[in-house]
């Protein structure tokens, strides 16, 4: 019988303070289950808990912020640059959907207490996307996070479309994950390790390289399913329409933004191009064309398919495969980065458009919920007909996201738009400043359906009744907080950037040196 | 030579009961088949020193997974799939896909085969119990929490779905139902599962 | 002689991709629910071949944990299509029209 002598054990190197963030998201949720048992359907009680919850744990986490890049858990986790930043969109987006789905819960007959934990089981699985460093963690928050959103879009129970939706998330999200994971199983067939920090050293002499090249386009497949980009984002619009629409907030914005930390972390940290090892730049330049090529197609299909929309949630489905295009840039620029500074500095401006981005989509989502009635009957584009000047406040709040979509100056989304186009200029390559070129013109295209919806609301005239909404406590106090925050983040983005530009795990070789 | 016999037996087993339960049509054929799959794998994972991932193969996939595969087929009462009348481009598509995929296994077959060969060790006993279990709860610590957290919420996921309609959600329910339908053109139709 | 590694991964990629063509061409949510999980399995027997070829017991860990992701999965996934068949009277995905392809 063999025996083990406590001293062969490897050290499992238990390090709570570094996932303190997530143990308090985890511990919150199994807290508003407990809570949600004994006293059932207690919307504002629930809610705060999960609030309160969220909020320490970002307390834990921006005071985590100014310490060195760190792995822990034998290099499993790593806490630097991506991953607070990350996080902090993580939180935010989380919090904000709270607030946003206490509409949902007053009109419809929703087991709310589940719903907030469901969130908040959502949350901790995005944020192990973004501060795994190994595969396995990836892998494990991203089903945690798919799962609970299928359940999420499934959860109007007796409305058609919010089932078949769920089927369809369901059905295409596990074939999705099974090519990532294929992917994954030959990137560790390739390298012999599932660590990030490993698979980069070993890119330098990979056991089979060709099996590199295999792994990296299957998980390419998986990861451009999750983030929507083309030809994987068939799912996205008929998901985004069935789905209830606090749920559809959350999807559109938490959901891409993980995707794209893990996406990230994997392809930028994990397969960086090392000068003088053929694998390795062949590796390299091949995602790199591979990605620019989607994110033009991305943004292209994106902003041509919005404009023949006649639904507005299906429109802001499109609009956000368009914008997950223009993050592309950046995550490609990235990529392409020559020296460490650079790359950070990227992937900081990754995760401020992503920032951006939520804030602005969850104003308008939020008010796309309140008008959206019971059951989100009233969705069409004639639904919006001359509540301008019933509802100005909600009808001038809406029109500030739609420009901030767009991109005006002094929104968030043109600052978003620069950060991330600027790492992609600077690399100097044909095909990315192609691509940036693409991204400007399909901006100037996206103006037509998000002032479409502008002048619907103000100049066109109402044939039916309608009342101006009153609205909850809980969803001004989410539309307070995202129109300032699009008006800070696009006054004062200097701030921000500052504070998301830490350094990250992992070394970049630089031209012309070998490990 | 019992590996080598043993891998191409059940190789070619596992292959024909996938291609069969692609190919039938009556759900439970269907997955009686994939049944055959897991069985064969599991054999397969012996051949390649992993006994305790064979014997979690048959616990869990052929146990626990394909018995709720079962009992849901059997509560719905599923029938036999009707002949196609699909789009045709999804044959294309799916035909497209197939072979793209088969391109690749070739690929990745010649690419290992033509590396240089490491000598495989039969000495190790990585895959006994012991050193499996001892993975788990140190290196591997960390993803065996996060997995305990997933499981309550696919849960509590599961029983949210799945719980009979309180009132209210039944009314709008057959409610919507109603409106569907035309008034009075299919009241012997009128059937809602309940 | 043994079989090879390659053998393996000729095996795993034969079956990844019946199930792959299986979903497309299924015609019933549970049928290709069970194409998915045949896929899951394919990746599986990948890792577990690898995890022999490098004596490294992260291969057999991977696939312990994708085991309970399924798990968890097929809960959830069986859910939402009782689910969906409470308010229709059959699973055939071809009637998940109301939104538009």
């Amino acid at each position: 019988m063999n025996t083990i002598l406590l001293q062969n054990l490897v050290n499992p190197n238990v390090n709570l303070p570094i996932v303190l963030p997530e143990m308090i998201v985890a511990l919150t949720g199994v807290i508003v289950m407990l809570y949600d048992s004994f006293v059932p359907r207690q919307r504002s009680v629930t809610g705060a808990i999960s609030l309160i919850g969220l909020a320490i744990s970002a307390f834990f986490l921006v005071s985590m912020w100014n310490d060195a890049p760190q792995t822990g858990w034998n290099g499993m986790i790593a806490s630097d640059g991506l991953r607070l930043s990350f996080t902090i969109v993580f939180l935010l987006v989380s919090a904000v959907t709270i607030l946003i789905s206490s509409v949902w819960a007053d009109n419809e007959d929703v087991p709310i207490g589940e719903y907030h934990a469901l969130l908040l089981f959502a949350t901790f699985g995005m944020m192990f996307m973004a501060s795994g460093n190994d595969l396995v963690i990836i892998f494990l928050g991203l089903e945690t996070l798919s799962i609970a959103t299928y359940v999420m879009a499934g959860l109007r129970r007796g409305d058609l479309k919010s089932n078949e939706s769920a089927m369809k998330y369901f059905i295409l999200g596990s074939f999705a994950s099974a090519f990532l994971l294929y992917g994954m199983a030959l990137i560790y067939g390739a390298t012999g390790s599932t660590n990030i920090t490993e698979i980069a050293l070993k890119v330098a002499n990979p056991n089979f390289p060709a099996l590199l090249l295999v792994g990296g386009a299957m998980m390419i497949v998986g990861f451009g399913f999750k983030v929507a980009t083309v030809p994987f984002h068939v799912w996205t619009p008929d998901v985004y329409e069935g789905a209830p629409t606090p749920v559809t907030a959350f999807m559109a914005v938490g959901s891409k933004s993980a995707a794209f930390a893990s996406f990230l972390r994997v392809f930028v940290l994990g397969f960086p191009l090392i000068a003088g090892v053929q694998a390795s730049e062949f590796l390299h330049e091949s995602w790199v064309t591979a990605l620019s090529v989607m994110a033009i197609l991305t943004m292209t299909v994106g902003n041509i398919a919005a404009i023949l929309q006649d639904n507005v949630k299906r429109m802001l489905a499109y609009s956000s495969i368009a914008h997950a295009g223009y993050a592309m840039v950046g995550f490609i620029g990235a990529g392409m980065a020559k020296n460490m500074q650079q790359r950070d500095a990227a992937i900081a401006a990754v995760a401020f458009y992503m920032l951006t981005y939520a804030v602005t989509n969850l104003g308008a989502f939020a008010i796309v919920t309140l008008l959206g009635q019971k059951n989100d009957r009233r969705t069409a584009f004639e639904d919006y007909n001359g509540i301008g000047f019933r509802a100005p406040a909600l009808a001038f709040t809406l029109s500030l996201f739609m420009l901030s979509l767009l991109g005006l100056p002094l929104t968030a989304g043109f600052m978003g738009k620069v950060m991330v186009f600027r790492p992609a200029l600077e690399a100097n390559n044909l095909l990315l400043t192609v691509m940036v070129i693409a991204a400007a013109v399909n901006t100037a295209i996206s103006a037509y359906y998000y002032l479409r919806l502008i002048v619907v609301m103000f100049f066109r005239e109402r044939t039916t009744d309608w009342l101006a909404p009153r609205i909850p406590t809980a969803l001004t106090a989410a539309l307070l907080i995202t129109v300032l925050g699009v008006l800070y983040f696009g006054i004062f983005s200097d701030g921000v950037i500052e504070k998301f530009s830490k350094s990250s795990v992992g070394t970049v070789f630089k031209a012309g040196t070998r490990p | 030579m019992a590996t080598t016999a043993l891998f191409f037996v059940f190789a070619g087993l596992a292959i024909a009961c996938a291609i069969s339960m692609v190919y039938h049509k009556n759900p439970l054929y269907s997955a009686i088949s994939l049944i055959g799959v897991f069985v064969s794998l599991s054999v397969l994972y012996v051949t390649l020193a992993a006994p305790f991932i064979a014997a979690v193969q048959i616990l869990i996939y052929a146990g626990a997974i394909m018995v709720l595969v079962v009992f849901v087929i059997m509560l719905l009462n599923m029938e036999e799939d009707k002949p196609l009348n699909r789009l045709r481009y999804l044959y294309a598509i799916g035909g497209g896909l197939g072979l793209i995929l088969l391109v690749q296994t070739f690929f990745v077959f010649y690419a290992v085969m033509r590396a240089p060969k490491q000598a495989v060790n039969t000495e190790e006993t990585i895959g006994k119990t012991m050193s499996i279990g001892t993975a788990m709860y140190t290196e591997y610590l960390l993803p065996v929490e996060i997995v305990g957290i997933l499981l309550l919420m696919a849960i509590i996921g599961g029983v949210i779905l799945v719980r009979k309609l309180s009132q209210p959600q039944m009314e709008s329910m057959v409610e919507r139902e109603l409106e569907r339908r035309h008034e009075g053109e299919d009241k012997d139709d009128y059937r809602i599962a309940l | 002689m043994e079989p090879s590694l390659a053998s393996y991964l000729a095996l795993s990629g034969i079956l990844f991709t019946i199930g792959a063509v299986g979903v497309i061409f299924k015609r019933n949510a549970i049928g290709m629910f069970m194409c998915i999980e045949l896929m899951l399995n394919a990746v599986n027997l990948t890792f577990v071949a690898f995890s022999r070829y490098y004596a490294d017991v992260t291969g057999q860990l991977f696939v312990f944990m994708v085991m309970s992701v399924a798990a968890a999965e097929a809960a959830v996934g069986l859910g939402i299509i009782i689910s969906f068949f409470r308010n229709r009277v059959s699973v055939d995905v071809d009637d998940a029209s109301i939104l538009k392809n």
